[in-house]
């Protein structure tokens, strides 16, 4: 007879692990390249008995739990805003920039680059970007880069490399590491197709409005799956009440 | 609740999004002034493997399972470069940096700190100096008979003698470029130091290739563009309200909980 508060205890939890995402979706609305996450709920079904023996018959025998299966990712493209800088670049449509870490390979949709002190073309923690010839390196006294929409990057002195941008069969098999980056075990497709910004970076696509919604809703879903704990609380007590006073 | 710290972390990072918003917005009339901005990547993830998530109907749904971000922080404040306008303003010790390159300034320490403002004074012996008093290198003395001067696009300082019909070149301007503009560091005073993410400093004539040209006679404002600022500060005020209700939430989720019998 305790399924009722176990039931709505497993809402309660699959609730505050969601409002985790809803405040990691919230603390990163500002972040460039940012890809807002929601959860997956499923139904976990389970057997109620009564010392092996199904307490209701036929299909309908089993009570549900939910549990958080997942989390999904939204992959649509954020928003662009124009900040001037020459290496800023966003991907326009799908694909990913190559980034090498000391841990291997990265993906990343933030395209904010610089050049570090030899020249080369780097994230904003140092990692190198992969062009089609590996590193690119940009000499300083060359001027002016230019980077066409097909990812090639030229100066003065004449085209450097050309950025090399990948995609992914499922984009939502690539894991998240901190700093904007993915990885993956996945094996990348080039995309040539890609469109790259230059002077342009992709905005954070989370909805504010959304995810406050989504927040009113989990705080009142949680209480309303608290209100059941405590009827079912009251309910254990008026039959034990019940009991001890026809004995 | 995690959710209480992740928005926290969210409120931090705004905190700093004003911060460096209103310091942009206080140097708008700075000369030579490179507008700032903060920059966010997201923190570590945690991953909550369980059954189910990994054997679910064969993998076809989401292999990745649940992982549960845990907040923002700062990465960066960039330094954007982007050229301020000319300001017009018929001094003739006024002189701007149309293009890339800084000025190479003899500080008291005898380190070379570089700017682009170039609000430029004579001091008590003719020479060229900073606001500040700091030499501009190379030196340049301007002989005190000398009646006008000119510093033309590729640097050259001419100056008119009495008696003489030509005018007189008495230096040479030079402008330093890096590899790394934003790795400079910044110190104050519109001054900016060499650092090792830099790289050193490349220095040629103004109008060689890769550099900028003088502009005598004007200066360059501050690159702060202020209604976007504004924006930026009213963007940032409701993120950090936002985040706060976060927390508000999850005080209430948790306030309900504590009241359970």
């Amino acid at each position: 007879m305790e399924s009722p508060t176990y039931i709505a205890l497993s809402r309660q939890l699959v609730l505050s692990r969601q409002m985790d995402i809803v405040a990691n979706n919230m603390a990163n609305a500002a972040t460039p390249a940012f890809k807002g996450e929601e959860m997956l709920f499923v139904e976990y079904l389970v057997q109620a008995d009564i010392n092996g023996e199904p307490t209701f018959a036929g299909p309908d025998g089993a009570v549900a739990y939910v549990q958080d299966l997942a989390v999904v990712r939204d992959t649509s493209e954020g928003p662009m805003t124009p900040t001037g800088g020459p290496l800023d670049l966003a991907i326009h449509g799908e694909g990913h920039f190559v980034v090498d870490t000391p841990q291997g390979p990265r993906y990343t949709r933030l395209g904010r680059f610089q050049l570090d002190a030899e020249g080369k073309l780097v994230t904003s923690e140092g990692h190198a970007v992969r062009g089609a010839g590996g590193a690119i390196f940009i000499p300083a006294e060359d001027g002016e880069v230019v980077v066409a929409s097909d990812g090639t990057v030229s100066t003065e002195g004449g085209p450097i490399d050309r950025l090399s941008v990948v995609r992914f069969a499922d984009e939502q098999e690539l894991r998240k590491v901190s700093g904007g980056l993915y990885e993956s075990d996945a094996t990348p497709l080039p995309n040539l197709e890609a469109e790259i910004a230059q002077g342009m970076v992709e905005e954070s696509n989370v909805r504010p409005v959304v995810e406050l919604t989504l927040m009113m809703a989990v705080m009142r879903n949680f209480q309303a799956a608290q209100r059941m704990i405590e009827t079912q609380d009251e309910l254990q007590r008026r039959v034990i009440n019940t009991i001890v006073s026809s004995a | 609740m995690r959710s209480l710290s992740i928005a926290a972390t969210g409120m931090l990072a705004q905190q700093l999004n004003v911060e460096v918003i209103s310091n942009n917005i206080a140097n708008m009339n700075t000369t030579g002034f490179k507008r700032r901005r903060a920059e966010f990547t997201d923190l570590l993830y945690q991953d909550l493997r369980r059954v189910g998530s990994t054997s679910s109907d064969a993998g076809t749904i989401v292999p990745a399972g649940v992982q549960i971000g845990i907040g923002v922080k700062p990465a960066a404040v960039y330094r954007i470069t982007e050229q301020g306008n000319m300001l017009i303003t018929d001094n003739p010790l006024d002189v701007a940096i149309q293009g890339r390159g800084y000025f190479e300034v003899e500080m008291p320490s005898g380190e070379i700190g570089y700017t682009r403002s170039g609000a430029l004074q004579r001091s008590a012996d003719g020479t060229i100096v900073t606001a500040d008093g700091f030499v501009v290198m190379p030196g340049i003395t301007i002989p005190d008979n000398a009646t006008s001067v000119t510093i033309n696009a590729t640097g050259e300082v001419l100056v008119q003698i009495p008696g003489t019909v030509a005018p007189q070149n008495i230096g040479q301007f030079e402008l330093a470029v890096f590899a790394n503009e934003g790795g400079l560091q910044a110190i104050g005073d519109n001054l900016l130091l060499e650092t090792g993410a830099s790289g050193p400093a490349i220095v040629a004539t103004p109008g060689s290739t890769g550099f900028g040209t003088l502009q005598q006679g004007f200066l360059e404002t501050s690159n702060v563009n202020v209604v976007s600022e504004i924006t930026n500060l009213i963007t940032a005020q409701r993120a950090y309200e936002m985040n706060s209700k976060v927390i508000q939430a999850s005080d209430d989720m948790m306030g309900s909980l504590t009241q359970m019998r």
